[in-house]
């Protein structure tokens, strides 16, 4: 079977939208609810965060164009360790996907339906998700660069029309040193940290030039950062500290833009751009979860348990939490630390490491990757 | 209940309609699996059902300790 | 993957109609708000909504309710309601005086708490607002009148700056708030904006008006209308009137070696005459200069009445320049924080004041 392929266009889509799909909305807040005023610093901290993650990234790709994260692993530490490494991937995927689920029909339906069942949306969300991942990748990756141009020109809209609002300056800088900074960079970090599924779609890219997809992945995450320091000084500039009390500031700031009897109630524009980037945020992590679990247990093809996995990932999302403060909680305070201490940061690193001492004597027999 | 035994039993119909054009040999596996996979979410319905519990809870109380010292 | 789009197809059949959906014409759409205490504890809400009539502009109905909160007195509203009450459409949130001497944060949390809520609706200080509700039942005015009045106010007269619930949320967040919020008042049958309340923290202190107003105005706006009358250069009895632009203000505040809290204001001006009743000619370069001169002068006295007033009569910073002081030197500010009253009370404020006369109208 063909595999399909991705080009850079696609693969910079992917990363784009597979970040900003939930960050654009969430991140202001949970930001300065640590890093106070300096919040926008934090962002640029962790766009170099996100840069090491990038190039690690790469180096594997480097190493292994034909391989996707599960086989890099058996590869690397041997089958025990790998399939024990493999296994815990799927298990933080399913989890983290969880959380996506959670978020995407929490916020859907409190800002938008606030009176319809949230079970509606699960539902609605779970047909999506399997449609698009038994389609595959090709549609998936093609889905991406249109949806990255409608966050696009929802951002840029944003940000043009908020101008006139801004009026809180900020300052004073760095008042209490580097470490709120540093503490708040890392929330951030863990959504930038997430372009490491992109080890789960090597097999896929184009593996014409491999300097234009290091070039492609680090443009990209450059511009994402950008993305997050623009979007928190805005609200910043815009709502002042009231930032913090707020469950999603992006939103309020669209609310209060009123340019003349045109240009007014811009959260439908959010609601857009929310609901697209959510669904593809999703599908892209149910997939790489979908193609992980099929590589662990070496099928063939991977159609055949979509429905069912999607069916647990679903009922394990509706269990997730209780509500929203356990939510924010989590995802501002806990899971930064679950997900950079094992597949966004330490066990790349530790990948790379071995990687780089035994290059020489790496299994090159071992299992292939099927689409 | 309702609309979660209806989602299990859909899960059956579907895996049945696309196991049956495969080898033998591939059916039995991919049965397990899926098979397997409805069990551990019937187990996560029924413990929530039993106790009602999040995971995001769980883990929190498990991390907090650790977030407390790094964010505060 | 057909059993997929069989399946799809049955529950889009189901979508065909929505649940709880709601109608335009099954809502009642709340136009205005008033909170005022009664006793402790308990309060009575007003409200005035709006009752469409066909081919006719819809109008304005005002009730009463009793409840501890606003959320409380929304259900409680229902039992004499028709029709779902709607707030988001609210154009002004009324607090009486005597409710806001406890606190404004907490009457405003359900505005903000609720999603669909818009977080431009004007919050407004005022005596009764029981008074201006029925007033405005009577003249079949609906609160978007008042909004708009406010919004008049500030920004062809110079009254204060508009008080949406965006902006007053955004002043209670700043270390050192410095809220000012537009007050109405019930002159004779007409509800007019007359003074701004200022507050301490969240907490309302007391309402200027007339000359100390104007002052906050020219001193915190930067606004295109604002009119000031100084007196003929000739006769003392006769006036001549000119149109302020704001055209630069700046603003700069700290601690000197002495410890005293030291402001500079810079304030600049562009005037265009527009009434005057002297009898001499005003082509003469040399008027205009002494104008010019007489307008700093009146100008000056403006904004040093008010912050006389804030220094001596109330004893707060409603201008800012506490805000400003943290913003530029954070180490200073934390060094005065605590005894902030007495420093501001003995602050040496300096003003500057630019004006430049642009324009003497059609007639020489």
């Amino acid at each position: 079977m063909k595999i399909a392929e991705i080009n850079n266009l696609q693969l910079s889509s992917i990363i784009f939208t597979q970040i900003l799909g939930t960050s654009l909305l969430i991140i202001p807040g949970t930001v300065v609810q640590i890093a106070g005023v300096d919040g926008w610093i934090s962002q640029i901290v962790s766009t170099l965060m996100a840069l090491i993650v990038g190039t690690m990234v790469f180096y594997l790709y480097n190493n292994f164009p034909h391989d996707n994260l599960i086989i890099i692993f058996e590869k690397l530490f041997g089958k025990i360790i790998g399939n024990i490494l493999g296994i815990g991937f799927v298990i933080y995927c399913i989890l983290s996907l969880s959380t996506v689920i959670k978020q995407g029909c929490s916020i859907t339906g409190y800002i938008f339906l606030p009176e319809t069942s949230p079970l509606i949306f699960f539902i609605v969300f779970f047909l999506i998700v399997v449609y698009i991942t038994k389609v595959g990748m090709n549609a998936l990756a093609r889905t991406n660069v249109l949806v990255m141009l409608l966050l696009i020109i929802t951002f840029v809209v944003i940000i043009i029309t908020a101008v006139p609002l801004l009026n809180v300056p900020l300052k004073p800088l760095l008042l209490e040193g580097l470490s709120p900074v540093l503490k708040g960079s890392l929330t951030p970090s863990s959504w930038m940290g997430q372009v490491i599924l992109i080890t789960m779609i090597f097999p896929y890219l184009t593996s014409g030039n491999k300097k234009n997809i290091k070039t492609t992945i680090l443009i990209t995450l450059i511009v994402v950062g950008i993305d997050h320091t623009i979007i928190t000084m805005f609200t910043l500039g815009v709502l002042g500290l009231e930032t913090k009390d707020l469950l999603i500031p992006v939103y309020s700031v669209a609310k209060l833009i009123e340019i003349d009897l045109i240009w007014r109630r811009l959260d439908v524009m959010i609601m857009f751009s929310w609901v697209a980037g959510v669904t593809l945020k999703m599908s892209f992590w149910y997939f790489c979860t979908v193609l992980a679990l099929k590589q662990l247990l070496n099928l063939n093809k991977y159609e055949p348990i979509v429905f069912p996995l999607a069916f647990l990932t679903f009922v394990i999302a509706y269990y997730s939490t209780n509500n929203t403060v356990e939510l924010t909680f989590y995802l501002g305070n806990i899971y930064p630390i679950l997900s950079l201490f094992s597949y966004e940061f330490a066990i790349p690193l530790i990948m790379c490491l071995t990687l780089f001492i035994r290059r020489k004597r790496i299994r090159k027999d071992s299992k292939e990757f099927t689409p | 209940m309702i609309i979660f035994s209806m989602f299990i039993l859909i899960c059956i119909i579907i895996t049945v309609i696309e196991i049956r054009p495969l080898e033998k040999k591939d059916k039995g596996k991919y049965l397990v699996v899926n098979g397997s996979i409805l069990i551990i979410s019937i187990i996560v319905f029924l413990i929530h059902e039993i106790h009602p519990y999040s995971i995001t809870n769980i883990m929190i109380s498990i991390f907090k300790p650790f977030a407390n010292t790094l964010f505060s | 993957m057909k059993s997929l789009g069989v399946i799809a197809i049955i529950l889009v059949l189901l979508l065909s109609s929505c649940t709880n959906s709601e109608e335009v014409d099954k809502l009642s759409l709340i136009s205005a708000v008033g909170l005022e205490k009664i006793a402790d504890n308990e309060y009575k809400i007003i409200i005035q909504y709006l009752m469409p009539k066909k081919d006719q502009e819809p109008f304005p109905i005002t009730k009463e309710v009793d409840g501890l909160t606003i959320y409380e007195a929304n259900n409680n509203l229902n039992e004499f309601l028709p029709r779902k009450p709607y707030w988001s459409h609210n154009f002004i949130i009324l607090l009486s005086e005597e409710l806001a001497k406890e606190g404004i944060r907490r009457q405003l949390d359900f505005f903000r708490r609720n999603p669909e809520m818009r977080q431009d609706m004007l919050v407004a200080i005022t005596e009764s607002p029981r008074k201006i509700l029925y007033n405005l039942q009577e003249q079949q005015l609906s609160g978007e009148t008042l909004k708009l009045i406010a919004g008049q106010a500030s920004e062809r007269n110079g009254l204060g700056e508009v008080s949406t619930l965006h902006k007053v949320y955004q002043n209670l967040f700043f270390k050192k708030p410095f809220l000012t919020i537009t007050h109405i008042f019930l002159d004779g049958e007409n509800p007019r904006i007359d003074g701004v309340s200022i507050f301490d923290k969240d907490k309302y202190i007391t309402t200027i008006k007339g000359d100390e107003a104007r002052g906050l105005g020219l001193i915190n706006l930067k606004n295109k209308y604002s009119s000031v009358t100084v007196n003929c250069l000739d006769n003392e009895n006769r006036q001549i009137t000119f149109n302020l632009t704001n055209t630069h203000k700046k603003k700069n505040a700290y601690v000197n070696d002495l410890g005293i809290f030291k402001i500079h204001l810079t304030l600049e001006f562009e005037a265009s005459l527009t009434e005057s009743h002297c009898m001499r000619n005003l082509s003469n370069t040399d008027t205009i200069k002494k104008l010019e001169k007489s307008l700093n002068k009146k100008i000056k006295e403006l904004a040093k009445k008010t912050i006389e007033h804030s220094q001596q009569n109330v004893e707060i910073d409603y201008f800012g320049f506490g805000n400003l002081l943290y913003l530029n030197h954070p180490k200073k500010w934390k060094e005065i924080e605590g005894e902030y009253k007495t420093v501001y009370k003995n602050a040496n404020i300096q003003l500057k004041i630019k004006t430049r006369i642009v324009q003497t109208g059609a007639v020489n």
